[in-house]
């Protein structure tokens, strides 16, 4: 696996690649736990999310909601117990830079969730893992004994007055579970379904107290903004989205990996080419889904010389988004029906079943996958999926039905090639 | 009370709501029909069907108009091509997966999917694909489930949580695949059945009514349940003279109880056309001899000649008249009458296990209805253990706790099951509960009564302290283990507990549909109680004419009594331990089969109406009473009309003044009785007698620490469950049958093995 | 008037009556010599009622009452049962089968509704049209005379092909 810091510092990076890079000692001697003394020194609760929001640091797990406005929506005076919680719930296809974090630098993600749980007053925080990354949680585990064991955790953090406790939670295995507030009743030990909105977490989230859900990536960033300054984080970025962006980049290129970038890296084009070495094998360049399954898929043509930005805006102009950075490049040889279908098959296996439009819809989106699979394809089924996509999206109780919309709407938009030749003439009788 | 006003503009129409309403109600009582199948008003909000989708302005998304508290100001579209669209594709995707065996579903004919379908299905399937196929089965001799059918709104899981506090049914599995299941295969709870009622579709449903009818066959009549003193307004599904179900389903009954019944309620309705039931007046010519069926003009000349000949040869006094507190309001008044003016005598009563004489003769307050249980601040619950013996009461306090935000206290020897509700439970010793009355009173007697109850007297403390606190209703229940000083005492405390802030309610818990009615046609107040009158069988009294049967715990030691009197008629349904001494068996009809009133625990009067004609040669037991008292030369003029009783009730009986049957025929209003409230006076010597209970009360029992089974009171099998199968196998335990795919009933027998076990377990 | 013009007007009248009446005699005759020959019905004919059974010999009526809720004479009365075993078992198709299921021909109308509003295609009306009985009760037809495995079909009747044109007759006169 390829890792590398293009056009920045590594700041998340930083330390993956030194030898046990996931112990204490290494973290300190490269700068760790020095956000978190100087936030106990000399910073206020409030510093800290001011520090935060000047970072224009949006959240990485995919929503791209700015954090410091998270944070800020948090009643201060609410006598209830607030809470932080570290959603490593990272189930995306295509994204594994959490896990990477997780497991080469698991006290980064201490010492951000120690600094957010000092801004928001909060005593006791959780690290909820999916089911599949058990492993991590005996590399937190580990780590959090350590920090414990050095004074960063528990009570009187470093001799002052802060007090603060982890606990790491493994997830059964469900994609939902990404989804902050089914994440939250998964925590309360309750079925993975996703709750009401409003209230939002933030005032009524974990045991209905005041809760923050935070991808990995964005609390790992929590102490570089501190040791920096906000505004310098910022500057690393874009105005409107502040810092550096890991993409895990997978697929057909040439090296594959783990790569950081900075917000507003100005062109996909070269970043696919050149930085990730081109297309395996010499082929040509037919898709890229830049931000994880669930984001829409781009043609080759939207690529090649359209010198896409790197950024929120820039992917929304290029014709997808950010998401939560799962890069997935594909070459030519890559049948579009194929691949959509692969992720439809993943929408229904992890649709919670709460709601109408995402349980029936991703099924029934399935069933049609495979009739024409089994050469029972009808010219008129590609508007049938664009329809049926169309009656989930927007119109179902969480962002999973979009989430499953919007690969199938895409791809049947922009790759109709692909699903003609499936569809037509291909009735087996 | 006064609320703030915003307005809401819905579909260009300007409407004016009072602040923190619901959206879809507003629109719904505007006029503009929004269709749901999750959303019910009195459960958590669920907004997974999709259904009920409006367009708000300035939102970005369609909205599910049942999660949206209105705001001054909002902009609201119901019906456009965008929302049907939506609501169409609903639809579709709810149809997808559902078989359509509409013609085998038990549901079909009065299904919310099948009526939805109508209006937002489209005329073309466009589901091709094969269905996801679960086999039907049964959950429990009651509930029968086809998860095929299912559409996931979860009503019954909210239901079974919301409502009846034992969540024993969950979903199960995920996505396309999840499946409403139980835990551990086999539903163990009181089998209430509310996940029936409450299911749109036909994924759950009655197993004792699978394939008997279809809904437009039945005749629906509204009518009051005949277990419990909760009352519950009910819908008798009837063809062909046959008894076929008992709902509470909002399209047919909306009465007090919403869509609440119990498994008694609900499933222990087929006593009614049982083959059991008595077919004819019955005689018996000689003392040992044999029952013979007789005319009901022979059986009614042979009762009258002899009541004729006793009265003259012992006096009037040693004939007894018994009523039971199952029969109507009618049936009760016309015994008094009959016992009073006709027969002249002062020994009349009824079987019932509670008196509540002395309560209601210094009641200080008005009674609670089961809203103001449901809407109350505070809950004082003395003894008693409403979720078995008083369901709707145990739901309305375990609703009013857990979304209303009630404090409960409760005092009991056995840790019931609404503990779990309580802020407080005072775990006392059997036999304390009078105790309660003297620590509610004052905190002059808290050593002796914490000592008697067996704890701390910071406790009692406590629970002054809270009703102090409270700000809005108070409401104390009681059962029968109060005495009657101690009833007397209670009575008046509202004069004491009350504050400008705060109001006193009482909510007695009798045990039968009529015990309270009983008491108001003063069937109670006769010289004796019904075990003074068996243990003076044979001596004072010489004959008694029952309308009923007496208590199996009446009879126990007294079996003999019956047997030393010179003459005894029973009207009954059913063969029991008192007619097999009676010389006169006349039978009588069920509350499926007469007209009448029943008064509840609320004070409510509601109407008990005619879903069959009586079966066999059955007769109402007011018409019996009637005929007997024309055979004795005195015509009461009623002729065939319940009504003409009721009228007389209105006239005689002062709580009833007024009251008439058109009155009473809105179920969803009923009308209480105007019991007399009694002034304020002095109670002391009354506490003085419960004190001076208190002080002999013996501290040696222990306490209870097990909480009773679920259903230990539900499953028992008395005379009318007994005519349940059903009943049979939850009082021998729920057996789980070998396959779940079959009607246990078809695969457990009911062998005499199971059948006495089952009587044992009831006993 | 004379006896001789009563005896020339008397004979010209029957020269004319016969002359009809032999002229019909070379012509096609309409008469069926029922029931010595059978009766030919239309394909479409609304005979007594069948309840069919599947390919596996199951009846088709799960006793879905829609029939009866059809039936504007109110002529049908079924009583539906549960079947409890497995589906080789069972009488009917499906777990729920009529058990009683009886249609009165003295208030029958033959208005075929009922077959219209089956959802089974479980009841259609068959040819036979011989319902006179010699008792009242006797209309009250039972499963058993109503099953297409049980009914007794009557020899006096042959359906028309559905190309066959029985109709012309009547188009004649």
């Amino acid at each position: 696996m390829h890792i590398e810091a293009i056009g920045c510092e590594p700041l998340q990076l930083r330390r993956v690649h030194l030898e046990n890079s996931r112990t204490l000692e290494v973290y300190r001697r490269n700068g760790g736990y020095e956000a978190i003394k100087k936030v106990l020194d000399s910073m206020s609760p409030d510093d800290v999310i001011n520090d935060v929001k000047k970072s224009a640091l949006r959240g990485r797990g995919g929503a791209g909601f700015p954090t410091g406005l998270k944070w800020s929506f948090v009643p201060k005076d609410s006598p209830k117990p607030k809470y932080v919680v570290c959603n490593a719930d990272e189930s995306e296809p295509g994204t594994f830079k959490d896990r990477y974090l997780m497991e080469r630098d698991p006290h980064m993600l201490i010492e951000g969730m120690l600094i957010a749980a000092y801004a928001l007053g909060a005593k006791t925080n959780y690290i909820y893992t999916r089911g599949e990354y058990r492993y991590l949680i005996d590399i937190m585990d580990q780590a959090l004994a350590e920090a414990r064991a050095a004074g960063l955790l528990g009570e009187k953090i470093l001799g002052t007055d802060f007090s603060c406790e982890i606990y790491t939670h493994t997830g059964a295995g469900a994609y939902i579970c990404g989804e902050e507030t089914a994440l939250l009743s998964s925590l309360e030990g309750m079925r993975g379904h996703p709750r009401m909105k409003p209230p939002f977490p933030a005032v009524s989230g974990l045991y209905a107290c005041p809760t923050v859900v935070n991808n990995v990536e964005t609390l790992t960033a929590v102490p570089d903004i501190i040791k920096m300054g906000g505004e310098a984080y910022q500057k690393l970025g874009t105005e409107k989205s502040g810092g550096t962006k890991v993409w895990s980049v997978s697929g057909h290129v040439n090296r594959p990996g783990v790569y950081e970038l900075p917000m507003g890296y100005d062109d996909m084009e070269k970043f696919i080419m050149e930085d990730c070495g081109g297309i395996a094998n010499g082929r040509q360049l037919k898709a890229v889904i830049p931000g994880g399954s669930s984001v829409y898929i781009m043609r080759a043509e939207a690529v090649i010389g359209k010198d896409v930005r790197m950024d929120y805006e820039g992917l929304v102009a290029g014709g997808s988004s950010v998401g939560s950075g799962g890069f997935i490049v594909m070459d030519d040889t890559v049948d579009i029906f194929e691949s959509t279908k692969n992720l439809t098959e993943f929408y229904k296996h992890e649709s919670c079943g709460w709601c109408t439009p995402c349980r029936e819809g991703t099924d029934w989106l399935v069933k049609i996958f495979k009739r024409i699979d089994n050469g029972g394809g009808r010219a008129d089924d590609a508007q049938l999926m664009l329809d049926l996509c169309d009656n989930i999206e927007g119109k179902s109780f969480c962002p999973l039905g979009d989430a499953a919309a919007w690969p199938i709407q895409s791809a049947v938009k922009r790759f109709p090639e692909d699903f003609a030749k499936h569809l037509v003439g291909s009735r087996k009788e | 009370m006064t609320q703030d006003v915003i307005k809401v503009t819905i579909n260009n129409k300007d409407i004016q709501v009072p602040k923190g309403a619901r959206l879809i109600e507003v629109c719904r009582d505007s006029g503009f029909d929004i269709p749901s199948f999750c959303y019910y008003s009195d459960l958590a909000l669920q907004a997974s069907c999709r259904m009920c989708l409006v367009r708000i302005e300035k939102m970005p998304k369609l909205q599910t108009s049942c999660t949206i508290t209105c705001t001054d100001g909002m902009v609201v579209t119901t019906q456009s091509e965008e929302i049907e669209k939506a609501q169409r594709a609903m639809v579709e995707f709810l149809l997808a997966n559902h078989p359509l065996d509409c013609p085998v579903c038990d549901r079909g004919g009065e299904c919310e999917l099948q009526e939805m379908a109508f209006d937002w299905g489209g005329l073309e399937e466009r589901f091709t694909e094969k269905k996801n196929y679960y086999a039907e089965r049964y959950l429990s001799p009651m509930v029968a489930n086809d998860p095929q059918r299912c559409i996931l709104c979860k009503r019954c899981t909210r239901v079974c949580d919301e409502w009846m506090g034992e969540d024993a049914i969950e979903a199960g599995g995920r996505g396309a695949n999840t499946v409403i299941g139980t835990y551990g295969g086999w539903l163990d709870c009181s089998q209430c059945g509310n996940c029936i009622e409450v299911c749109p579709t036909g994924t759950l449903l009655d197993a004792t009514y699978r394939h008997q009818a279809r809904p437009w066959e039945l005749a629906q009549t509204v009518s009051t349940c005949t277990y419990c003193s909760d009352g519950c307004q009910m819908s008798l599904g009837a063809r062909g003279g046959e008894l076929m179900r008992v709902v509470a389903r909002d399209r047919y009954v909306n009465g007090l109880n919403g869509e609440f019944l119990c498994i008694k309620g609900r499933f222990g309705h087929p006593f009614v056309n049982h083959e059991a039931r008595i077919r004819t007046p019955m005689i018996r010519y000689k003392k040992g001899g044999k029952l013979i069926p007789a005319t009901w003009d022979d059986a009614i000349r042979h009762v009258a000649s002899k009541l004729d000949s006793i009265a003259n040869k012992h006096g009037r006094n040693s004939i007894g008249i018994v009523g039971s507190p199952r029969l109507t309001n009618e049936a009760l008044y016309l015994l008094k009458k009959f016992a009073t003016d006709l027969i002249g005598t002062d020994n009349y009563a009824v079987t019932d296990s509670v008196n509540l004489t002395p309560f209601f003769a210094n009641l200080g307050a008005p009674l609670a209805t089961h809203r103001d249980i449901r809407y109350a601040k505070t809950i004082v619950l003395i003894g008693g253990e409403p979720e078995e013996l008083q369901p709707l009461t145990g739901k309305q306090i375990r609703q009013a706790v857990r979304n209303g935000g009630a404090r409960l206290i409760i005092f009991n020897s056995v840790p019931i099951r609404l503990r779990e509700q309580a802020s407080q439970f005072i775990h006392i010793r059997p036999g304390a509960e009078e105790a309660a009355v003297l620590a509610l009173a004052g905190g002059a007697t808290d050593s002796l009564v914490s000592r008697k109850m067996g704890i701390e007297t910071a406790e009692l403390e406590k629970v002054r302290g809270t009703i102090n606190e409270t700000e809005g209703d108070l409401i104390i229940m009681f059962d029968g283990s109060l005495s009657a000083a101690a009833q007397s005492a209670l009575a008046q405390l509202s004069y004491l507990l009350r504050a400008d802030n705060r109001r006193v309610l009482f909510h007695p818990l009798p045990l039968y549909n009529n015990s309270i009615g009983a008491l108001d046609m003063g069937m109670t107040n006769g010289a004796i109680d019904v075990t003074q009158m068996l243990d003076a069988a044979g001596r004072g009294i010489r004959a008694v004419c029952v309308a009923g049967s007496f208590l199996p715990e009446q009879l126990r030691g007294r079996e003999e009594s019956l047997a030393k009197l010179d003459f005894l008629m029973v009207q009954e349904l059913f063969e029991t331990d008192t007619t097999s001494f009676a010389d006169v068996v006349l039978p009588a009809a069920s509350f499926a089969e007469i007209d009448g009133t029943f008064t509840n625990n609320d004070g409510f009067v509601q109407r008990v109406r005619q879903s069959i004609p009586p079966v066999n040669q059955s007769k109402a037991d007011w018409m019996i009473t009637d005929q007997l008292a024309r055979e004795l030369g005195v015509e009461f003029g009623f002729g065939m009309s319940a009504s003409a009783v009721f009228n007389e009730i209105a006239m005689q009986v002062p709580g009833y003044a007024g009251l008439r049957y058109p009155l009473l025929k809105d179920e969803s209003k009923p009308v209480q009785v105007k019991h007399d409230i009694a002034v304020q006076r002095d109670i002391s010597n009354e506490l003085e007698t419960v004190r001076t209970a208190v002080e002999q009360m013996d501290e040696s029992p222990e306490k209870h620490n097990d909480t009773p089974d679920v259903g230990h009171e539900l499953f028992k099998i008395r005379t009318l469950t007994d005519k349940v199968a059903q009943f049979h196998l939850l009082a021998a335990g729920n057996p789980r049958p070998e396959s779940l795919n079959v009607s246990p009933l078809y695969q457990i027998t009911l062998s005499d093995d199971l059948r006495a076990e089952a009587v044992v377990a009831g006993d | 008037m004379s006896i001789i013009t009563d005896v020339i007007q008397s004979t010209k009248a029957i020269i004319q009556g016969m002359g009809v009446t032999l002229s019909y005699i070379p012509k096609r005759k309409w008469t069926v010599q029922y029931p010595e020959e059978p009766v030919t019905v239309q394909p479409r004919y609304r005979g007594q009622h069948l309840l069919h059974v599947d390919e596996n010999g199951k009846e088709k009526c799960v006793a879905c009452f829609l029939c009866a809720a059809a039936c504007p004479s109110e002529c049908i009365y079924i009583i539906a049962k549960d079947d409890p075993r497995s589906p080789a078992e069972r009488t009917g198709v499906d777990e729920r089968f009529a058990e009683v299921y009886n249609i009165d021909y003295g208030r029958c109308i033959f208005c075929g509704y009922c077959v219209e509003a089956c959802p089974k295609d479980a009841i259609t009306h068959g040819y036979n049209f011989e319902l006179s009985v010699y008792n009242r009760a006797d209309l009250l037809k039972t499963k058993t005379d109503l099953l297409i495995t049980t009914q007794l079909q009557s020899k006096n009747y042959r359906v028309a092909f559905s190309d066959e044109d029985v109709d012309s007759e009547y188009k004649e006169v």
